[in-house]
């Protein structure tokens, strides 16, 4: 077995259900010991890919290859791929303890060795105690935590996850991604995880494949997600973007000079080939505009665009605003807000062109 | 269209190679169950020649058969749903003292025998009745449609009442404040606001209702006199001159409107939707009723309510007595009847435990099958599970009779056919107890079974078996009640060795020995009564181990 054989292999996947097709010609390869997240909005197919590698469903066409074996037309209970739910599905009928054991109890593992091995998980993830309880006796936080334990105790090397962090509350979501993210690494394990949350999906993951209408539209670190989207719903699903419509006036090695709005940018082509007279999309985050008051009178003083702030909302660590420039309207970020209160009235707005990416095209969703 | 449906049907068959086990046994479920469903229907249907069908239309006798079968059905429903909707509107909404015994009384005639109304109502107001002789000292003549009405109507509004009810409870309370809010008046709100959103229930409830009346046997048998219907005419042709044909013909021209009633109440419950459940406004009270409109509505209620226990009452009286109208002295020489008939009581209680278990068996293999297998044809599963509940029993007794007379399969005279008629004829209500079980159970859980190693099989027995054996043990005790009970579907197949404990009622009914029906049926109560109180025991004590 190669090193760099994929631990999960998706090849060239189409499912549909009926008329509706919930995925079309998937292709993904998920390195062994990797944690990679499915991301996409509800409808998108990425749990319909999850259920295909768990097998309760089989792709129309395509195959799906575990250590290179295929999996097409084996049965869900001989997979080795244990899932934790999004609702976390533990029995309602036994207890924590039961719930946990029931893995091992197929497999016919000696009953001492069954205490033993819940024992340990019980004890990572917290729950001790807590075995002789019925699930619903349980918070939601540790109902997770048994659904996790439950998937974990018969050591497989696969853990697929759909959603499981949507039921907690906003501050627990953040410790246990962390708990998580450590778990996984420690046990070496391959993690596929299935997310619609962008910021699970980027603090997470080692990669992402972002999902639209059935199909990857970028699998890539989250660094390349986030900084150079492969098109434009991947830079509005991930994050925040401003859209800026722009033609190529000069293409100068690697760099491109793209005129929009009466200036000029210098920015990087990302190794892609451009020609002059290429209609392009700027994709701008609002952190990498700066925001100033206007300093003097004369607006031609300073560089950038002058703007009148039309609206702010205050998120603590940074404001964000809305800044009409001409006909366009920009989302922008304030990272340290004056205690004094926010900025009214008229600012300038300065880009760091070092943060720009282009997409070819006019930027349509 | 319908050959994209069947080669996809045919896919999804194919798929099920893999799984040779649960192949075979959808296999032999579905085979059965066409053999003992599809099989009696079709052998009725078609054993009447075209032209003797038409003999509806022109022999008299039979035409008003049908005319009176359709008008019993317009008025017992119409009675029915308003007896119904008056204890579903004072229960569900009006703070009113005796709301356990109203519940109660909406609960006995379901429990049952399906003739005991009409049984009670000749104690009652017959020749020798305990209120027209002892104290009116009148004679009138109660055998009829009048009578038949007065019957249907206490037999059968809690059917609907319990439809009824369903709605009623789940209505958001707060649409009527709002309405309230907006200035409309009590009589407003409750035209323009209130029965709106009933009238699904309300709907529902007289389907029901109409169902069980058309398809009635045991009162129309005792109290209708000379206004026959479908069932008895049916009845008597076959019972008198054995007149196969006659009575397919019959029993069919009753199948229609059955499967009709049947079929649109499917469509309506599907539909019923806007019965919001958010569990937000379950704290608001309903707003209060003028008091002379409460206690007016509690008077009602507590009127009939006198009235079911009058009729309970007088049936064990009547056990009791030595000549009912004559001598009213206290005896237990009713009771010699009864031992006397010991076979029967005893077959009766055999064959509804056998059957009822069978039914719950199977009618929990069917929901699964249906509901978590995709096995290209589970709508016609589904189907062929519900299709025992619209056939009217009589029609079902006589399916059985003429199906399994001969080769392949002589059953004439057997228990197993007693047994094999009641188990179908149960099954779409262990079915749908089964399939409701089943429709709460998120299929995550059996995905998660999977996911940890276990088959289909290990699933099922780990996971769904102990989590449906609520709907399980409440199909079977709804079925047992009903087997025991049951008159119409046994009245064709009974033999001299099989008979049960209602056809004794209904003999002794028919000779006037009415002391000796009423201590039979006494018995007949107490004993299902008695299984019924211990299997909910059984479910309760289950219940609270659980939690």
């Amino acid at each position: 077995m190669s090193e760099l054989q994929p631990h999960i292999r998706i090849d060239n996947v189409t499912k549909s259900f009926g008329s509706y097709s919930a995925i079309r010609n998937v292709c993904l390869d998920i390195p062994r010991g990797s944690f990679t997240t499915l991301l996409g909005p509800s409808g998108c197919g990425k749990t319909t890919l999850m259920r295909l590698i768990a097998g309760f469903d089989e792709p129309d066409s395509g195959s799906i290859l575990i250590d290179g074996a295929e999996m097409n037309g084996i049965p869900a209970f001989r997979r080795k791929t244990p899932l934790v739910f999004q609702e976390y599905a533990l029995f309602p009928h036994m207890t924590v303890y039961e719930n946990i054991a029931y893995g091992l109890k197929l497999q016919k593992v000696p009953r001492d060795e069954i205490r033993r091995k819940v024992g340990e998980m019980l004890e990572m993830f917290g729950l001790e105690g807590l075995g002789d309880r019925q699930p619903k006796q349980l918070s939601g936080g540790q109902q997770q935590r048994v659904a996790f334990a439950r998937a974990l105790v018969t050591g497989q090397d696969i853990l697929l996850m759909d959603e499981p962090l949507s039921n907690l509350d906003a501050k627990m979501r953040v410790e246990v991604r962390n708990e998580l993210r450590e778990l996984q690494q420690r046990a070496g394990i391959t993690a596929v995880f299935v997310t619609h949350d962008q910021d699970e999906a980027l603090s997470l993951s080692d990669r992402i494949a972002v999902f639209d209408k059935g199909r990857i539209c970028q699998a890539g670190t989250p660094w390349e997600v986030y900084f150079k989207p492969d098109n434009a719903f991947v830079a509005d699903f991930v994050g925040t973007a401003n859209f800026i419509p722009g033609e190529v006036a000069a293409v100068e090695g690697g760099e491109l000079v793209v005129r929009c709005e009466g200036a000029h940018h210098r920015v990087d082509g990302g190794g892609r080939s451009f020609s002059q007279g290429d209609q392009v999309t700027l994709v701008v985050r609002p952190e990498c505009i700066s925001i100033s008051m206007e300093a003097g009178p004369e607006g031609s003083a300073g560089k950038g665009w002058s703007g009148e702030i039309m609206s702010s909302s205050f998120l603590g660590r940074m404001v964000r605003y809305r800044v009409r420039c001409g006909s366009m309207t920009y989302d922008v970020d304030d990272a340290s807000p004056s205690v004094r209160g926010v900025l009214q009235g008229s600012v300038r707005l300065q880009m760091d062109s070092s943060k720009i990416h282009v997409l070819l095209g006019s930027g349509e969703l | 269209m319908t050959s994209s449906a069947l080669r996809n049907a045919w896919l999804e068959i194919r798929k099920l190679k893999h799984e040779p086990a649960l192949a075979f046994l959808i296999a032999a479920v579905t085979t059965i169950t066409c053999f003992f469903v599809l099989w009696p229907i079709a052998k009725v249907v078609s054993f009447p020649r075209p032209e003797d069908y038409l003999q509806l239309f022109t022999n008299s006798r039979w035409f008003q058969a049908a005319l009176n079968s359709l008008f019993m059905m317009a008025i017992s429903t119409l009675s029915c749903t308003a007896v119904a909707f008056l204890f579903a509107y004072s229960i569900a909404r009006l703070d009113i003292p005796f709301k356990g015994l109203f519940r109660f009384v909406t609960l006995l005639p379901i429990v049952s025998p399906p003739f005991i109304v009409a049984l009670s109502y000749i104690l009652l107001f017959g020749r020798q009745g305990i209120v027209s002789k002892q104290l009116l000292h009148a004679n009138f003549d109660i055998y009829g449609w009048h009578g038949l009405w007065l019957v249907q109507t206490i037999t059968f509004f809690p059917f609907a009442y319990a439809v009824i009810y369903g709605v009623l409870k789940s209505l958001p309370v707060h649409l009527e404040y709002a309405a309230h809010n907006l200035g409309a008046t009590r009589w407003q709100v409750f035209r323009h606001v209130f029965l709106p959103l009933c009238r699904p229930g309300l709907a529902g409830g007289a389907l029901i209702a109409a169902m069980n009346v058309l398809a009635d046997f045991g009162n129309p048998m005792i109290i209708a006199g000379n206004f026959t219907l479908l069932p008895t005419e049916a009845y008597m042709q076959m019972s008198g001159w054995f007149d196969l044909s006659s009575a397919s013909v019959l029993s069919t021209a009753l199948l229609l409107p059955a499967l009709a009633l049947f079929f649109a109440n499917r469509i309506w419950l599907g539909r019923r939707s806007y019965v919001t459940v958010t569990g937000k406004e379950s704290s608001l009270k309903a707003y209060p009723v003028p008091s002379y409109v409460k206690w007016g509505l509690f008077a009602c209620c507590l009127f009939v309510a006198l009235f079911v226990l009058a009729v309970y009452g007088v049936l064990f009286y009547g056990a009791f007595t030595k000549t009912w109208g004559y001598d009213w002295s206290f005896t237990l020489q009713n009771l010699k009847y009864v031992a006397a008939k010991g076979t029967e009581l005893y077959n009766s209680i055999r064959y509804a435990l056998f059957s009822s278990f069978a039914a719950a068996v199977l009618g929990m293999i069917l929901a699964y099958l249906v509901q978590r297998k995709r096995i290209g044809f589970n709508r016609l599963l589904d189907f062929l599970a519900i299709l025992p509940g619209a056939v009217p029993g009589v029609f079902l007794g006589l399916g059985f009779a003429m199906a399994f007379n001969q080769a392949p399969l002589d059953l004439s005279g057997t228990s197993a056919i007693m047994i094999l008629a009641l188990t179908f004829w149960n099954l779409p209500t262990c079915y749908s107890a089964s399939s409701a079980g089943l429709q709460q159970i998120g299929s995550s859980l059996e995905d998660a079974s999977l996911n940890l190693g276990a088959g289909s099989f290990r699933t099922f027995r780990n996971v769904l078996l102990p989590l449906l054996k609520g709907p399980f043990l409440s199909g079977l005790s709804v079925a047992f009640l009903r087997s025991v009970t049951c008159l119409s579907v046994i009245i064709f197949i009974y033999s001299a060795h099989t008979s049960v404990g209602t056809v004794s009622i209904l003999n002794l009914v028919q000779n006037g020995a009415w002391g000796g029906a009423s201590a039979f049926t006494a018995v007949l109560i107490s004993i299902a009564f008695a299984v019924h109180a211990a299997t909910q025991l059984i479910a309760r004590a289950y219940d609270r181990r659980k939690s």
